[in-house]
């Protein structure tokens, strides 16, 4: 009898083995797809609220990705979770999800263009998703409305749902399953890890579940506490939750043509600026300030440098343009200049030109503030941020690299601990840091060979590539913050598209994606243990 | 027991006066023999300042000989030995400069300057739009400051100061731990450097006359295609002369120099397993072989011999130019550009970030991200069949960083209206990397009118990459230790 009853639990001799396949890149991938799915009903509420024509199409969309997000994770079961493994799944379910959410465009043929094929349209909605969940910012849409529209070609819920794409992409989806998954242990930090390899380490509770949950909860409330201030500095409700969306995630999509410069408002770019400064923070600096250490911000040396970075550049760029006469005028040079070093330095990537040849429109200055915005889109925002670039503590770990070099030029038989500040940093960070600047710089120089074999212009190539590997958004030359990134070829676009997700990622999930594909599908094979 | 205090004026200045003096001699003998070349050559014009520079050539060697006589007998340290290489150098340019602006050929003093450092670094760069309207001795002058200063560069990296010179990471351990070195003697070294070096010169010098070149092109193209120093007598560079056989010497003479000497050295002596071993050698033949190939085949429009100009040109930093590959496809342009940005082999006149580096970097990649898989391998770099220590890699991170620190800070200094973002950036490298080409637009250029403020920027970048950035800070932090311990009064014995 109790051998029965063992026998039924399966704990006697012989297991029964499962119907569930042991793969833990599918079981991730399909939580992924389930996460997302209630963004695409409420994009299809705001459709209908809309009077869009594209409400049944999000509909159906939400219904696809519920059924393949279900499957996926129902008919899988977390496999082994060595680190190969771990950075396999990050990468796969933020490519599924980056490819799957260019459906909804699709479906609605928001790139639908004349003379196009539909290969190439789909081509575009891929883009436009991928830079949407890599928060770039990089947009192929040319049929974006202008404030006031009255019958705009791309409906109100499609739009609301580029802007979702951002958010979600901001915080990162693995994170958001990583809240739902209390099995995955002590191997949550190693998700975590592999969505964010950042050189600090985030942890703000015990438990790496909590920590999600708690970066969570502070990414939503800032969303709408942004919402809120873009309302009252006079936005529409809709524009001003459209437009947090994005800013919190330091991703840069606007639902207007010309972006901020749309509004023409200095309060608007005023909240915009804060809050781009915000999002580009570190999130832990952010909760430890309402928790526990008021100072927390002037104790960070990090953030002490984030922002000394922005104001030098601000500075500087401001005198640039204010000297040349470049933009007419020290306040319009201070207003554009301080716009656009805070959104590049954030890597959101908002523009607050009003049009083609006005004084936002950064192709037209000359190169001096053009190399120093690009300096800045190279270095990014905090680690620990929704930003992108390398990371202002990883310049400042090289910077302390190099301080290092020279002390051992001069005297071989040193040992010089790297420092920042009075705080030593292990060799097994130095190490990661320098990893990270080497393939860095190594896919910035293989991009730009790439795009410009496939037809892209060396200006708009150098930039674009920098841009797309930091996720920043806007290039120079023909696809500058006033144009798209349409002036690109096709391939072209899905290599910028992959160094998104690249830099998302920052850089090893992706260029680990297939080191583990033999192994997780033999894991996929069912299980038979034997006493 | 107290130490016995040291003269004031002892201590670092024990090492400077021996490389300072020499750097005086050097230039003053490039400076004597272009003067005497512009005697010679130019006749009655500009008689004048031919007399005047042989005056200052013969006295500055004269009293660069009595310098050097000055230097005692003492241990270097590493530092020392890096300010010894940039003291040399500075020397050197002080004479050309005043050579320069002897000659009465220039604009501005600023222009002088800048004149002497683009030829003391083996750049290229020139404030002059036409060089042929210069006197046979500044074009002379231009052509043989190179030529020293590669075979400075030779003697201190590979000779005379192996373990001092910052690239040093670089060289080979099986040289430094002694086996299959070169030479066994510093004597020896000095001679095969100098001898191959030579040998180069003078074979390029007659291959060009044979080619169809006049003595005097022949030989002042020679001392800049072996120099890597890319410095032009017209105004179109080597394409003046219309003709593939030109650049096809042209070519070989800058995969030469941008080659390493030392492997050279044992392809000579029929030694071709550690030819054959060298990773450096391999990645250069790779990327020559590739460059060539995409930018002849790419839809430029130059030919077979204007592409191999191009692409060894520029991984050699020579700088020379045959073709406007700038109007070519935007392909062309960026591998060329990163050519330039990758530059020569390390042991090479050439300059640039090294290929080496390149290496090096590319293999601690693989390694890194194979750990990232398996915590627990431990990996191992060979290169050139020997294991890297990680210390060597440690440097090679941080000149990695230094290297694109300076870039950028060099592109971002650069104030010049004209230029747009390629242009800038393209000068940036061009500068830093010894190369002396830029690219404005759909156009090449060498020369370049720039504001006073941008030509000490330039002037500056032009060192930082030729000395290889950390001799120059050193230097810098080492002068202000010096003066800062004399404003204390305090005795700088040879703890300083």
């Amino acid at each position: 009898m109790l051998e029965r009853r063992r026998l039924a639990r399966g704990q006697a001799g012989f297991t029964r083995p499962s119907r569930r396949l042991h793969s833990t890149v599918a079981h991730i991938s399909g939580l992924a797809l389930l996460a997302v799915a209630p963004g695409l009903v409420l994009s299809a509420g705001v459709e209908f609220a809309g009077g869009g024509d594209a409400g049944w199409t999000l509909v159906a969309c939400s219904v696809i990705f519920v059924g393949l997000g279900g499957v996926l994770w129902s008919g899988t079961r977390l496999g082994d979770l060595a680190i190969r493994t771990i950075f396999a799944s990050v990468a796969w379910s933020w490519f599924l999800v980056s490819v799957l959410g260019a459906l909804p465009f699709i479906l609605a043929r928001t790139f639908e263009r004349d003379g196009i094929s539909r290969w190439v349209e789909i081509a575009d909605a891929i883009f436009e998703s991928v830079s949407g969940y890599t928060c770039t910012g990089s947009t192929v849409l040319t049929t974006l409305p202008d404030v006031g529209e009255s019958d705009p070609i791309v409906g109100k819920g499609v739009l609301f749902y580029r802007q979702l794409t951002q958010w979600y992409g901001g915080m990162g989806f693995v994170q958001l399953v990583i809240t739902v998954l209390p099995t995955l242990g002590s191997r949550a930090l190693g998700f975590m890890g592999a969505e964010a390899p950042g050189p600090t380490s985030d942890r703000l509770a015990p438990r790496a579940t909590d920590t999600a949950k708690i970066l969570w909860k502070l990414y939503v409330g800032g969303t709408l506490a942004m919402a809120l201030a873009f309302t009252l500095a006079g936005m529409s409700p809709y524009d001003g939750l459209a437009h947090s969306l994005t800013t919190a995630a330091t991703g840069g999509f606007s639902t207007y043509n010309d972006s901020l410069g749309e509004f023409d408002s200095v309060p608007i770019e005023l909240v915009a600026m804060i809050a781009m400064l915000y999002g580009g923070s570190n999130w832990a600096l952010h909760w430890l300030f309402l928790t526990k250490n008021r100072r927390v911000y002037a104790e960070d040396h990090e953030f002490r440098a984030y922002i000394a970075i922005v104001v030098v550049a601000t500075v500087v760029v401001t005198a640039i343009l204010t000297f040349g006469d470049e933009v007419g005028g020290f306040w319009t040079a201070l207003r554009v200049g301080s716009f656009n070093v805070v959104t590049l330095a954030t890597s959101t990537g908002f523009g607050n030109a009003q049009g083609a040849g006005s004084a936002g429109d950064i192709v037209l200055w000359s190169s001096t503030p053009l190399v120093i915005l690009l300096l800045l889109m190279f270095v990014g925002g905090m680690s620990g941020s929704t930003a992108g670039g390398v990371k202002v503590i990883r310049c400042r770990v090289l910077a302390a690299i190099s301080h290092r070099t020279i002390a051992v030029a001069r005297q071989p038989r040193a040992i010089v601990p790297v420092k920042l500040g009075k705080d030593v940093v292990s060799e097994k960070v130095v190490s990661q840091v320098a990893l990270f600047m080497m393939a860095y710089v190594a896919l910035i120089v293989g991009g730009f060979l790439v795009v410009t074999a496939l037809g892209g212009d060396a200006e708009a190539s150098l930039a674009g590539v920098i841009g797309s590997l930091g996720n920043m958004g806007p290039a120079y030359g023909d696809a500058g913050p006033t144009a798209t990134f349409l002036s690109f070829p096709t391939p072209a676009r899905m290599v910028l598209a992959f160094l998104m997700l690249a830099g998302r990622l920052e850089l090893f999930a992706v260029l680990l994606m297939f080191a583990a594909p033999r192994r997780s599908l033999r894991a996929m094979r069912p299980h038979r243990r034997t006493f | 027991m107290g130490r016995p205090q040291s003269p004031r004026w002892a201590g670092t200045t024990h090492v400077l006066p021996l490389p300072f003096g020499t750097g005086m001699v050097a230039g003053g003998t490039c400076v004597t023999t272009a003067a005497i070349v512009g005697l010679v050559a130019d006749g009655d014009a500009f008689a004048g300042a031919r007399v005047a520079e042989l005056l200052l050539g013969v006295s500055s060697m004269i009293v660069g000989l009595a310098i050097t006589r000055l230097q005692a007998s003492v241990k270097v340290s590493r530092t020392a030995a890096m300010s010894m290489f940039v003291a040399g150098w500075t020397a050197m340019t002080a004479v050309a400069i005043a050579a320069f602006w002897l000659s009465g050929e220039l604009d501005t003093p600023l222009d002088a300057v800048f004149e002497a450092v683009s030829a003391s670094t083996t750049t290229g760069f020139t404030t002059v739009a036409d060089p042929a309207k210069l006197s046979r001795s500044l074009l002379f002058l231009r052509a043989s400051m190179p030529w020293a200063m590669g075979l400075g560069v030779l003697l201190a990296g590979m000779g005379v100061l192996p373990v001092a010179v910052a690239g040093a990471e670089l060289m080979p351990e099986r040289q430094l731990r002694g086996q299959e070195q070169l030479v066994t003697t510093l004597r020896v070294a000095l001679r095969n450097i100098v001898g191959l070096y030579l040998l180069l010169t003078v074979t390029l010098a007659g291959a060009y006359m044979f080619a169809g070149m006049s003595l005097f092109d022949g030989v002042t193209y020679a001392l800049s295609t072996a120099s890597t120093g890319g410095m032009a007598n017209h105004a179109d560079s080597i394409g003046h002369f219309d003709s593939s056989s030109i650049e096809w010497i042209a070519t070989m003479g800058m995969v030469a120099a941008g080659g390493n000497l030392m492997v050279v050295w044992w392809a000579f002596r029929g030694r071709f397993k550690p030819v054959w071993r060298s990773t450096e050698l391999r990645l250069y033949s790779s990327l020559l072989l590739l460059g060539f190939v995409v930018v002849r085949f790419a839809g430029s429009d130059l030919n077979s011999s204007e592409s191999a100009v191009a692409i060894s040109s520029m991984l050699s930093t020579t700088g020379f130019r045959s073709a406007n590959w700038a109007a070519g496809t935007e392909l062309t342009r960026a591998v060329l550009l990163v050519a330039g940005g990758i530059g020569a082999m390390s042991g090479s006149v050439g300059s640039g970030f090294r290929l080496a580096r390149v290496a090096r970097i590319a293999l601690e990649v693989r390694r890194r991200l194979q750990q990232l898989l398996n915590p627990t391998r431990v990996g191992i770099i060979r290169v050139d069949g020997v294991a890297v220590k990680e210390s060597a890699l440690g440097l090679t991170y941080g000149y990695l960083w230094m290297h694109a620190f300076t870039l950028a800070g060099v592109a971002a200094l650069l104030y010049a209206n004209e230029l747009d973002i390629i242009a800038t950036c393209s000068f940036a490298v061009g500068l830093v990397s010894n190369i002396g080409i830029l690219v404005n637009g759909d156009q090449l250029q060498s020369h370049v009118a720039l504001s006073g403020w941008t030509e000490s920027i330039a002037s500056f970048g032009m060192l930082l990459g030729r000395l290889s950035i950390y001799p120059v800070l050193l230097t810098v932090a080492g002068l202000g230790r010096w003066f800062g311990r004399l404003r204390r009064g305090q005795a700088i014995g040879e703890g300083a």
